[in-house]
């Protein structure tokens, strides 16, 4: 039996890799044969190199599933709002909040499945939205801090606005809105991204976005070809580093599914591959890019810099590592300088996140687990797309 | 859509077709979807139940020696029904039954198989999610990407695929201790 004692337990993968010589396959055998508690050891290992092939092949199942999900059946798998602890704690925050202006809370909603609303946008929109935006001059900085700071070093926001002519005529929605007004001309809506940080309707988008909005709406696009609409509100914001927490304030609006990624607060390194998903159009654009510097405009160490060709709507976007970790929150780009963005860190964002926690007493869903780490970028955006909305602030 | 005969399918799905797993799920989710909703669920458990149905489905088709006995639909049916009841009961001890009235058979002994394994899978995945870095990518890539040890190795800076594979019988023996704890 001395021989077998060369066999150490390294050499059961190497065995089962097929990576043993004809000499140590024969001893290998053998001493299966004879030694019951190696063989038991064998056994198992055995069984978890099956079980991780096995659990290898369901994660390619559920994602060819979730495909055909997404394609068949829309993005959003929404949730009825039943539990009631849920209910409790959301509606304590509201009340902290002392948000007397809140006009419907959602999670009152009677706890039955609501179909949601779809906003079918015809082509007529997408055409307005074209011919706004070559009207240009779509540059500017609503946030007076951030003029005074940069109105000299070409900084600029990646707000998108839309003008206040002509869009009227093609959807019924704003319509009504203008109609609600009293100065009607005096509004402009502006177009930027939010993305979801936990399930039951918060978003992170820029301060400037959302700063002084009369109305604040969240749109993404489900069902069939169309879009979903929520109304939302500012529940928290921050001049510094430009970020601000939103909410989803509508009946119809019910749960979003688990979200498949996660934030990361470690310092992402100069040169890593980094990508932003936003609303630089009337839909959503993947804009891949390199972090160029771990500092933003003029040494600001909430920023990193980014070479990234960023436009105007692209503001309050998420950005990805290769990992589908949110390392960055888009927040603004250096007009004239090609290819130069910025974005808030993902640190100052959970900072955020945890200043609303403790202020409220809440503990929101956010995510555990990145599900989408060892997925291709094509398949990371295919998860990821559905938690980005695009915003819509009438100022 | 027309339909297609569930032999058909069963091959198709077995052959790793995906056009059949994709007639198979648009044909069948509307059906799980209500008795789910029916049943105090969600739209998102809903989807979670059917996929877990699909997959123990996927899984029997490709065992040797599986024969399905009834029709795919009813099979899927009375998965998905034992997967929503099981979970209820969980929730509400008092649930004694679904409200349905789509007839279903008995898949209890599948349906065990397939809990023992969903055990081992979880601790499993417990596993490598408590291995850390840089095991759980070379365990990932290898078993799940089903990458080469040369791949990986480029992947995760290795000089040459012996060292990856060094690396690789490490983690696996570490991974092994922290399944069987």
């Amino acid at each position: 039996m001395s021989k077998d004692n060369n066999i150490s337990s390294l050499d059961i993968e190497k065995y089962f890799d097929g990576e043993l010589n004809k000499n140590e396959r024969t001893r290998f055998e053998e001493k299966v044969e004879t030694d019951a508690w190696f063989a038991r050891k064998v056994r198992d290992h055995h069984q978890i190199r099956k079980d991780l092939t096995i659990q290898g092949n369901r994660y390619r199942i559920i994602d060819d599933m979730d495909e055909i999900h997404l394609k068949e059946f829309g993005g959003i798998p929404y949730l009825k709002v039943n539990s009631p602890e849920e209910n409790c704690t959301e509606k304590d925050s509201l009340d902290l909040l002392g948000d007397k202006n809140a006009k419907t809370n959602p999670f009152q909603s009677t706890g039955k499945f609501v179909s949601v609303k779809i906003f079918y946008t015809g082509i007529g929109v997408a055409a307005s939205l074209a011919a706004l935006i070559t009207l240009g001059s779509v540059w500017v900085a609503k946030q007076k801090e951030h003029q005074e700071v940069h109105v000299n070093s070409g900084y600029q926001d990646l707000v998108m606005e839309e003008s206040g002519e002509g869009k009227d005529t093609n959807n019924k929605a704003r319509k009504l809105r203008t109609i609600d007004k009293s100065i009607p001309g005096l509004s402009k809506t502006y177009v930027a991204t939010a993305f979801a940080i936990a399930k039951n309707g918060y978003f992170i988008t820029n301060n400037h976005v959302v700063q002084d909005c009369k109305s604040l709406k969240l749109k993404v696009k489900g069902g069939v070809g169309g879009w979903l609409e929520y109304d939302a509100r500012v529940l928290l914001n921050d001049t510094l580093t430009d970020l601000a927490m939103v909410q989803i304030v509508d009946s119809n609006f019910m749960e979003l599914g688990i979200l498949p990624f996660t934030f990361s607060s470690k310092s992402v390194m100069m040169g890593q591959d980094v990508y932003t998903l936003g609303y630089p159009k009337k839909d959503i654009v993947m804009e891949p890019g390199t972090l160029s510097s771990t500092t933003g405009l003029m040494g600001d160490t909430t920023a990193y810099q980014l070479a990234m060709s960023l436009n105007s709507g692209n503001s309050g976007g998420p950005i990805f590592n290769t990992k589908g970790e949110v390392v960055a929150v888009v927040k603004g780009k250096h007009n004239g300088k090609e290819g130069t963005g910025y974005a808030v860190r993902a640190d100052y964002m959970l900072e955020l996140i945890q200043k609303y926690e403790a202020a409220n007493d809440v503990v929101l869903k956010k995510p555990k687990y990145n599900q989408i780490q060892y997925k291709s970028r094509v398949k990371q955006i295919s998860h990821i797309r559905q938690f980005v909305f695009l915003v819509e602030a009438e100022k | 859509m027309d339909r297609v005969d569930d032999n058909v399918l069963v091959g198709g799905i077995r052959e790793g077709n995906n056009q059949m797993l994709n007639i198979v799920y648009t044909t069948h989710y509307p059906m799980i979807r209500k008795l789910v909703l029916d049943n105090s669920g969600s739209e998102a458990e809903a989807k979670d139940v059917f996929q877990e149905a699909i997959i123990i489905l996927h899984e029997n088709i490709n065992t040797k020696g599986f024969n399905l006995t009834c029709k795919i639909k009813t099979y899927i049916y009375s998965v998905s029904r034992n997967i929503w009841l099981k979970e209820l009961k969980k929730r509400l001890p008092q649930t004694k039954d679904l409200n349905d009235h789509i007839q279903f058979v008995d898949i209890n002994r599948d349906f065990e198989k397939h809990e023992e394994k969903k055990l081992r899978l979880n601790k499993i995945n417990q596993a490598l999610n408590e291995i850390g870095e840089p095991c759980k990518s070379i365990l990932v890539y290898f078993f799940f990407n089903q990458l080469t040890m040369e791949e990986i190795a480029a992947k995760m800076g290795y000089t040459n695929a012996d060292n990856a594979k060094n690396q690789k019988y490490k983690c696996f023996k570490r991974l092994k201790k922290l399944v069987l704890k």
